[in-house]
Order: structure tokens, then sequence, then C-alpha cells
């Protein structure tokens, strides 16, 4: 069920009433109601990859009620690999499958051998790689004695298949979500208006800013070969600008959905695109996705590989790199991203000798110094060069973009069609960037306007906001990380 | 909780009110029916100076760029294009019935225009081209969506008749009326094709490829025949060559249009105006004649006319 369709604005009314109406007294009853209404919402997709949660979420809450009891270490060890395997086999097996088959077939025929092997046609379930994190660093934490396992199955099920962020985040870590479905839930107000607050931020930055940016970014990168240098170039900042609309925009409603359900869930995006270097970039970008490799791939691998030194770290930091891009998905594409990601890391750590700078861009001022300005700047050109990689088809539709941008036609004049409502869009990107810029200290960039704001001016802006998005509503385009 | 509810419900009351307001705009949308520009919309309006006709042609903009009634008036034939820019088969149907509804007689013969266009999921966009709304009678939005089951499209619709109600009610009084069309539908330009014009437009015919034939867009066309046949009213088909579009359909769905055109042939007369007859030089872009192709085209249409007397 997406975010943006009618089904889902029927559906989480009647569930936000029953939640809180019939089964407001009864945790267990709230809980159950969460789980039987997290299936519905996946199930409207494809019910039959219902049984792949169902299954990861017994295994995963077996191997927690054994790791309890557990002391032996090489036993607890079994235990871990059991839940380990089971989730990322399901993750392997429909993801990368295909993608690992085929690349072991051409490097066989490199050699001379021929090898036959059949891809399948596999469908990738919704949002596999993001309930499998969350899963694995359930039995992950509780193997590492962080957190106690739970006896409840019911809350368990809930915290793996919680459907505002089911199929594309924010990763949430069982030691924050799981101990909330364990307690009582009381409606609070503030809560509630804050979280409609940003689900109305999400829609906007989806429907509005995110919907519009891909119409342009489909046609410039469908058709790369046919367009000039300087449309390219065009190109990949209307992606950037669509890929952060859409993620956060989605993450956005999901923390906003979960709070009317009495949740908090942790920051998935802050203001990215205001970051002074990479390193911020990333502490600043799918939050939770960056902390759950740091904490589960980056940590381990640094401690394993300490003798290295310095060696070791960059090694750490370059196969976080590379499983994180391909994370994203099974295609060379991802890995190159993943790589780019990981020599602009290095280099920064490299060059710069710390690490994010601290705070927040331009603090206590409104305008960002000059050196601030071309360090945003050339942050974001750099993780916009990385999108070619991440949008490409392949390598070699990366490659011919990335040379006709480096060509003559760089310097022509961008054209493409709809460039009148190109003008329009960017017009709203520019708008948004603003609000974004005042707002980038807060949780999402409207959330003062609830603090601070009269309730005409409030009111009004929301309408505005609620206008712009039923006026661009008109051809929704699927949420990217559902694909991931 | 109940605070937050009735707040909401407030909340709502007051939206839905902003809305009905917002509404209101739309209904004058077409306001500017004497002063657009617009070609489809001229045309539109132009067709009432044409009545007790010989011929109506009924097409899309291949329609448009290629027949040009003057060239009938040299058999004493009284003649008019009712060509509609991106008009598929439910365009069709509105404008034959508004022009048969609203003309003293019945025209003696109408001919269709057919090509791999018309049975595609491109054509007959109400929001970009709200031909609907300029009709003698106009049709509502909400018209339109019941009949065509095209409810999917009535938010987007709705959309497009505010903005262009509020931007008909700021400049009502700064246009002038723009007088009746002078081509009896017919839209001339003497470009002519080049490899510019192709290469910066093929991103749009690309998504064709794409395309499935519909089929059910066929039943549709073949109903709309035999009720306009039952006014007595002759029918016939007619294909244009369009330059290059056939390459940006798929195998699959010429082959299907192929065996469309077969069953239309059975019933009605079609006339295939062969493409061997044209250059490039008699086209303006991929798909559409100039002037020059347009004369050859017109006057093939004079010679299927006096064969079938």
């Amino acid at each position: 069920m997406l975010f943006t369709s009618l089904d889902f604005a029927i559906f989480l009314p009647i569930v936000f009433l029953l939640y809180w109406f019939a089964a407001q007294k009864n945790l267990k009853l709230q809980n159950a109601l969460i789980v039987i209404a997290s299936y519905i919402f996946y199930g409207w997709w494809d019910w039959r990859f219902l049984s792949l949660i169902i299954f990861s979420t017994v295994v995963d809450y077996l191997v927690g009620q054994k790791l309890r009891t557990e002391d032996q270490q090489f036993k607890r060890k079994v235990l871990l690999w059991i839940s380990i395997l089971v989730n990322l086999g399901f993750l392997g097996f429909f993801k990368y499958y295909n993608f690992f088959l085929e690349n072991f077939v051409n490097a066989f025929s490199l050699f001379g051998m021929q090898i036959n092997a059949n891809s399948l046609n596999i469908i990738l379930p919704v949002g596999i790689s993001f309930y499998t994190f969350q899963t694995l660093s359930y039995t992950i934490d509780v193997y590492k004695r962080k957190l106690e396992s739970t006896n409840d199955f019911i809350a368990f099920s809930a915290f793996v298949c919680f459907f505002p962020q089911l199929v594309a985040g924010p990763i949430e870590r069982a030691t924050n979500l799981l101990p909330q479905f364990l307690k009582k839930r009381t409606f609070k107000y503030h809560k509630a208006v804050d979280g409609m607050r940003q689900i109305l931020w999400g829609f906007f930055k989806k429907v509005v800013i995110a919907d519009n940016c891909a119409e342009f970014a489909n046609q410039i990168f469908n058709s790369s070969s046919d367009m000039s240098g300087s449309t390219l170039v065009l190109g990949v900042f209307f992606f950037a600008i669509q890929i952060y609309g859409d993620f956060s925009g989605y993450s956005d409603i999901a923390i906003g959905t979960s709070r009317l359900f009495g949740f908090d869930l942790k920051q998935n995006f802050a203001t990215p695109y205001f970051s002074r270097n990479i390193v911020e970039f990333w502490k600043r970008w799918h939050i939770s996705l960056t902390s759950w490799l740091t904490d589960y791939i980056f940590t381990p691998f640094a401690i394993e590989l300490r003798h290295f030194e310095n060696k070791g770290i960059v090694l750490s930091i370059f196969i976080t790199f590379l499983l994180s891009g391909l994370w994203h998905g099974a295609n060379w594409t991802f890995i190159v991203f993943g790589l780019l990601h990981a020599i602009y890391y290095f280099l920064t750590i490299l060059l710069t000798g710390h690490k994010a700078p601290k705070g927040f861009v331009a603090e206590n001022r409104i305008i960002p110094s000059l050196n601030e300005f071309f360090s945003m700047l050339l942050t974001f050109v750099l993780v916009s060069f990385s999108y070619i990689f991440f949008r490409a088809e392949n390598l070699s539709h990366a490659w011919t973009y990335l040379s006709t941008i480096f060509s003559k036609s760089l310097f022509l004049i961008p054209d493409f069609y709809g460039k009148s409502d190109a003008i329009i869009t960017l017009f709203l990107i520019s708008i948004f960037l603003f609000i974004e810029w005042f707002g980038r200290k807060d949780k999402f960039a409207i959330e003062r306007l609830g603090l601070a704001s009269k309730k005409l001016y409030r009111h009004t802006t929301y309408y505005f906001i609620i206008i712009l998005i039923i006026w661009f509503i008109g051809k929704p385009q699927q949420f990217i990380y559902f694909q991931f | 909780m109940k605070k937050f509810i009735i707040n909401l419900i407030k909340f709502n009351i007051v939206f839905i009110l902003i809305v009905v307001l917002l509404s209101g705009f739309a209904l004058f949308d077409n306001i500017d029916k004497n002063k657009s520009k617009n070609n489809n919309i001229i045309t539109l309006q132009d067709k009432i100076n044409y009545d007790n006709l010989d011929v109506l042609f009924v097409g899309s903009s291949y329609s448009y760029s290629s027949i040009k009634p003057s060239l009938l008036d040299e058999m004493s034939l009284r003649s008019y294009n009712l060509g509609i820019g991106a008009a598929g088969v439910e365009f069709y149907e509105l404008v034959i019935d508004d022009y048969i509804e609203n003309s003293k007689s019945n025209p003696k013969v109408i001919f269709i225009n057919v090509s791999p266009m018309t049975f595609s999921s491109k054509v007959d966009d109400y929001s970009t081209y709200p031909i609907h709304r300029y009709l003698e009678n106009p049709k509502s939005h909400f018209q339109i969506a019941s009949k065509y089951n095209r409810f999917d499209k009535l938010i987007t619709m709705w959309k497009k008749s505010i903005g262009k109600g509020i931007i008909n009610i700021l400049t009502y009084n700064f246009d002038s009326n723009i007088g009746k069309a002078t081509n009896r539908g017919y839209i001339y330009t003497d470009e002519v094709v080049n490899k510019f014009i192709t290469q910066s437009t093929k991103h749009l015919y690309t998504p064709f490829l794409k395309e499935r034939f519909d089929h059910i867009k066929l039943t549709h066309l073949k109903n709309i025949v035999s009720k306009i046949e039952k006014k007595g009213i002759k029918v016939v088909f007619f294909e244009l060559p369009t330059n290059t579009i056939e390459k940006y359909f798929n195998i699959n769905y010429l082959k299907e249009y192929e065996s469309g055109l077969k069953e239309l042939s059975k019933t009605n007369n079609l006339l295939r105006i062969k493409k061997s007859l044209f250059t490039e030089l008699n086209y303006r872009n991929i798909d559409h004649m100039n002037d020059s192709g347009a004369e050859i085209a017109t006057n093939e249409v004079i010679t299927f006319l006096k064969s079938i007397n």
C-alpha cells in the first residue's frame, strides 16, 4: 500500500480509530491490531511474501528466547548465525541470486570455462532490505547482551512488521523500538498534531518536490543519448532533489504516522544537502542505515583489523561503503556508488584530519559564510556525481552519461520537453530548500511552525501546503527506496 | 483524543469550504472560447459557421495538418476539418455528437481518421486538452468521468479548470475577439522536418514503444460508426502517411493495428493514402505533414471521392 494512495487514506483513519477507541485499554490488543494492520498493509502489495516476514519473525523470536537462557559462547554463536543465515539467506536469494550467478558465469567465461546456469525470474519482496536489517539488530543486540530478549511474541511481531516503517524504514533498532511495544501508550494531543505536521511535510516533499523532479530526471536519464551535457547536468540535479524528497518524504510520513500511534522513531534525515563535507553528509543522510552499518559492520571490522592500525580503518571504511552500495541493489552501479563514497570519505578524513564539522552550518547566523557555502556546494557536487551511477541503468549508461557531460555540449542551453514546467519545479525546489534551510536545526523543516506561530498563520500554511499537494498529485511515482 | 478528532473535523470542514470556493473559479474555464488562440478551441467554435456539409473530416492533429477543405471547393463540396490535437476515439465521439446535435442538417459523409495513435493510451487527454468544455453544449468533468470511466483523471481536470478559470477571469478584458478561422480547421505550416526537429522531439515518441493496442477503443469506434450510420450518414475511414511514426511502435502493436484496420474495412470504406506519394519534404516533423504534404493528401481524398461519386 502506497502512502500516497487512496487505499492508505482510508486504511490509516480506520486503524487509528480502532487503535485508540477499541483497543486502548489493552496493550496486547493494541499490539495485535498493529500486527494485523501491518500484515494487511504489506499483503496489499503481495500477500505471498507475508510468509517471509512471519518466518523471520518466528526464527528471530525463538533465537532470542534461546539466547536468553544459553550461557555457552559456542552455542550462542551458533544461534546468532542461524538468525543471520536465515535473514541474509532470504535477502541474498531474492535480491542477489541472479546478480551473483551472472557475474560468476561471466567470470568463468573469461577463463574460457562455460558454465550452464539459469537465472531465476525472482520478484524482489518490497522492503526486504529494511525489515531484514531491523530484525537482525534484535538478535545481534540480544547476543551481545545489550538487550533483554522478549517473551511477548505479539509485541515482537509488531516490532518486526510495524507498518509505518516496514517497507522503507527508518531501520529501527530493537533497543529503541521494541521497549515501546512493551509499555502502555497513551494518546498525547501535541504528539499527534506534531505527527500530522510531519506527515504533511513528508507528502509535500514526495508529491510536490520529488514527483515533479522525477518527471524531468526520468526523461533526461532515459533519453540521455539525445541530450546535451548541460541538460544532463540538470538531470542529475533533478535526481538529487528527487531522491532526497522521495526518501526523506517517506521517512517523515513514517515517523509522523508512528507518532499518531504513540511511537517515537529516530530521525532519518537531517538536511543532508547542507553538509559541509562527506563525513557530515553520512551523519545526516539515511541516518538509520548509516548507524546500523557503523555498529554492525564498520565497528566489528575495525576491531578485528585493529592490528593493521590506520590501514585497518581504511579497509573497514571501504568494506562498509561497498556493502552500503550493495544494500541499495544488485547492480555494479550501486557498488561503484558505494566505492565512490568510500573514496570521498577516506579523502575527507585524510585531508581534514577530523570527522564531521560540529553543530549546524551557519550556527546562530542566517546565511552561511563563504567558506561554508563552498564546502556545502562541493559536497553536493560530489554526492550528485555519485548519483549518476546510482540512477544509471548500468555502468556503460553511466559512462556515456558522464562523457556527454564532459563534452562541448556542456555549454549549450539545456533543452528537453516541458521546460516551462521545469522552471516552475525549480521555483518550488528553491522554496523547499529555503524552508529546509530555516528548519535545519529541527527534526523536520516545519516543526517550529507548531511551536511559535499563531493559529491563523499556521492553518493558512497547512491549507496552502495541502492545496499544493493536491495540485501536483497527478501521476504518483512509486517511492524509490521501495526497490531496495 | 476527542479534542484531536474535533479539531481535525473542523480543519477539514474549512478545507472543504476552500475547495468549494476554488471550484467556483473552475466554472470560468471556458469563457475564453471566443478569444482563445488555441487551434482546438478555434476549430470547435468555428464549426458552427459551416452547416449543411457534404464532408466532415474528424481526426487528430494528423487530420488538421493534412486536409485542406478549400481544395474540395473545386468539386463544389462543402467540407470542414474537425481535427483536434491528440484526439482519439472518445474525442471523436464528443465532437461528432456535438456537431450533429447543433447543426441544422447532418453532413453527408464523415471521414474518420485512423492511425496507430488512435488506439494508444496517449490520446484523449482531457486535462491537457479539455475540449469537452468548449463544445456547443459543454460537458462537465464529472459527465466525462462517468461516460468514459475516467474518474482517475477527475482531480487533474478539476485542477486545470481552476487554473484556467482564474487566468480567464484575470485576462478577460484584455483579449480581443479572434474572429472565425479562415482555413475551416486546416492548420497551415510550410516548415520542413530536419535533423534538429527529429532529435529534439524524439523523446516524446519513444514511450510509444511500450504501448499496447487497445481493442476496447476499436470496439468503441465501431459503435460510434454504427450510431452515426443510423442517422443516415455515410462513414469512411482514412489513414494518412505519418512520416516515421511507425518506428516508435512495437511490432505487435502494429500487427494488431493492421488487423484492426482490416476489421474496420469489412463494414466501411477505408482510404489508405500511400506513403510512396510523399517525400521527407512533405513533413514538418516526425509525424505531421506540412502544406505541400497536405496538398497531396487532400488531392488523394478528392480522387477517392470522385471514385465513389
